[in-house]
């Protein structure tokens, strides 16, 4: 087996082991998650009195937000690994055990995709239980949703990639990470799509913006993305997603050199 | 101000080297570039090789550069200048390196909500190791450091010694050529720390892995070391073997037990040379020490005391402890007062 297979393995015992060991914390971040949602949802029935415009609206605004989960789990968790064991002490440990540390990040990204996946099917369904809303998914788009998610995900773990470069050398930067969160659910909530000219091209540059709308495509007006002009968008999206997983990559070899280069790998 | 080695390793080619360090510099400069007036010069130039078999133990006092020097040599930290070499090869390319273990900062080495085994599995297939291998492996470590009860329990409720022995089981994952230990039996019980040290010495007499051990405990070292290195403000002031640093510095100290009378008709006649007296806690004895700077310093004061025939009870050479040891060099080298042998 090679030494990658293995290092998945150890990844996903370690990410099962701990989830399992404390399911009180993952029930918690489940139910606040839920409830962020229906507060939402509760708030924005009480401003739209068009209960037809609102279920229209429904399909894009329960997208936005499983889209802007994978962002808190991209960006908070991957930045919260690095903070954790650096606070732990066990950072130097895993260096010195597994040097390759992008590697190991990559890995850790593609483990909590698959945790976060996990989740996010539980909460939709929960969310979809609670508003009677039912998203048009089905054998028709399942694929294709899951190709489009994979490659919006990646975007935006490349982006979680600059975050947790940051952590190495400034350790904590939580505070960043929370504002930029909300900067993404502004995003993911803002009708992109609606745009004209260079702002919407420059929104669309960002990670989360165009797969989002893309997502939305398929599931909200039952088109597809692998034809027609859509198909551009396809394309646009993974060069975004490339992009931002190649300046994430950049960023994080930067910082951890900078890192080892000023001994900060093991402080807090 | 004169920084020169004591004493240092007499040849290189009579052992077989672990690694070498060239010139090996760390100046820590803030983050902020205009803060930079506030660099750091951890470690200054260090020159060490160090031969395989062995544990080599770094001392000096806080701030000297001791972890600094051991989490360049894992890689951890990148050195400004200079080099770290193992077995002729490249030790800051991460392919050219050998298998490396290390216990750094005490117990903060694992994941305190796995169980000692469960880290054991992790660090294992990190390492690129079987399961088979781990497997076979883990019951011989967890068997080494009495930790077999503990396996399965939570890393975080277990005692500090027995995170620490876990975190030892842990480096020694993989066999590694060269294990790097940072105080690691720091605010450890006597058992532990016996268990550890004991280990250690079977690691290197049996399997001939390298340790490099950087410790406070002058105990810990004179047990288990075979070589020592003095480190001061950043600068490797002393090295040699524990035996040589001994001899080295038994030439000097001469101790004289007599009786209280004596020793008052004595003290004028002796004033030419330093001296320290103390009062034996029983009797009218007294104890000085004699501290001469070199053999003709012996052969005058013998003859003084041939001369005076004093009723002395004994006089025998000081055996100088590690620790005399380690406070003659430092504050030899802080004080500025240079010297070589």
């Amino acid at each position: 087996m090679t030494r990658l297979l293995k290092l998945f393995r150890a990844e996903i015992v370690r990410s099962v082991l701990l989830t399992v060991r404390y399911p009180i914390e993952l029930f918690v971040g489940l139910l606040i998650m839920y409830m962020l949602f229906m507060g939402l949802f509760l708030g924005a029935r009480s401003l739209v009195r068009d209960t037809q415009m609102l279920s229209a609206s429904l399909d894009g605004f329960i997208i936005s937000y499983v889209m802007w989960f994978f962002v808190i789990s991209a960006m908070g968790r991957l930045a919260f690994h690095i903070e954790s064991e650096a606070q732990m002490g066990v950072l130097e440990q895993i260096f010195l055990t597994y040097p390759r540390m992008l590697a190991l990040m990559l890995v850790r990204s593609a483990v909590d995709f698959f945790t976060s996946l996990v989740i996010v099917i539980a909460l939709l369904i929960s969310i979809m239980a609670t508003t009677g809303k039912w998203l048009a998914i089905g054998t028709g788009n399942i694929l294709e949703l899951l190709i489009l998610l994979v490659i919006t995900v990646a975007g935006i773990y490349g982006f979680g990639l600059i975050f947790a470069g940051l952590a190495l050398v400034f350790k904590r930067i939580g505070q960043v990470g929370s504002i930029m969160q909300f900067a993404f659910f502004f995003l993911a909530y803002f009708p992109v799509e609606q745009l004209t000219g260079w702002l919407k091209a420059a929104l669309y540059s960002l990670p989360l913006t165009l797969g989002v709308s893309l997502i939305k495509t398929v599931i909200v007006e039952h088109g597809s993305v692998f034809s027609g002009s859509k198909s551009w968008l396809l394309l646009g999206l993974v060069i975004n997603s490339v992009a931002y997983l190649l300046i994430g990559s950049v960023v994080f070899l930067i910082c951890e050199r900078k890192s080892r280069m000023d001994g900060r790998l093991g402080q807090y | 101000m004169c920084r020169i080695l004591i004493t240092k390793v007499k040849g290189t080619t009579d052992y077989q080297e672990a690694f070498r360090l060239e010139g090996l510099t760390k100046t820590f400069y803030p983050v902020l570039p205009w803060h930079r007036s506030r660099a750091v010069d951890a470690v200054r130039g260090v020159d060490l090789r160090v031969p395989r078999g062995c544990v080599f133990s770094l001392l000096g006092p806080n701030g000297a550069g001791k972890t600094t020097i051991i989490k360049m040599i894992a890689g951890l930290i990148l050195p400004t200048a200079g080099s770290v070499t193992f077995y002729d090869r490249d030790g800051n390319r991460l392919r050219s390196r050998p298998r490396l273990g290390a216990v750094l900062e005490g117990s903060r080495n694992l994941y305190w909500r796995l169980s000692p085994i469960e880290n054991i599995f992790y660090f294992g297939e990190l390492k690129g190791l079987s399961l088979a291998q781990i497997k076979r492996e883990a019951e011989v470590l967890l068997e080494m450091f009495d930790l077999t009860q503990k396996a399965r329990a939570s890393t975080q409720t277990l005692s500090r010694g027995m995170q620490q022995k876990v975190a030892v089981a842990v480096a020694l994952l993989g066999k590694p050529d060269i294990l790097l230990l940072d105080e690691p039996t720091l605010g450890l019980d006597v058992e532990s720390s016996r268990l550890i040290q004991q280990r250690l010495r079977e690691l290197v007499e049996k399997d001939g892995r390298t340790i490099i051990l950087t410790t406070h405990q002058m105990e810990l070292a004179s047990r288990v070391a075979d070589r020592i290195g003095v480190l001061s403000e950043g600068k490797l002031i002393a090295e040699d073997s524990l035996a040589n640093l001994v001899a080295f510095f038994r030439q000097q100290d001469y101790e004289l037990e007599l009786p209280g009378a004596e020793w008052e008709r004595l003290r004028a006649e002796v004033s030419a040379f330093r001296f320290t007296e103390e009062k034996r806690a029983s009797g009218n004895e007294m104890r000085v020490t004699f501290h001469l700077d070199n053999r003709d310093g012996y052969f005058a004061l013998s003859e003084l005391l041939l001369a005076r025939r004093p009723e002395f009870t004994t006089i025998r050479q000081v055996t100088p402890s590690l620790e005399d040891i380690f406070l003659q060099i430092t504050r030899h080298y802080s004080d500025g007062e240079g010297g070589a042998a």
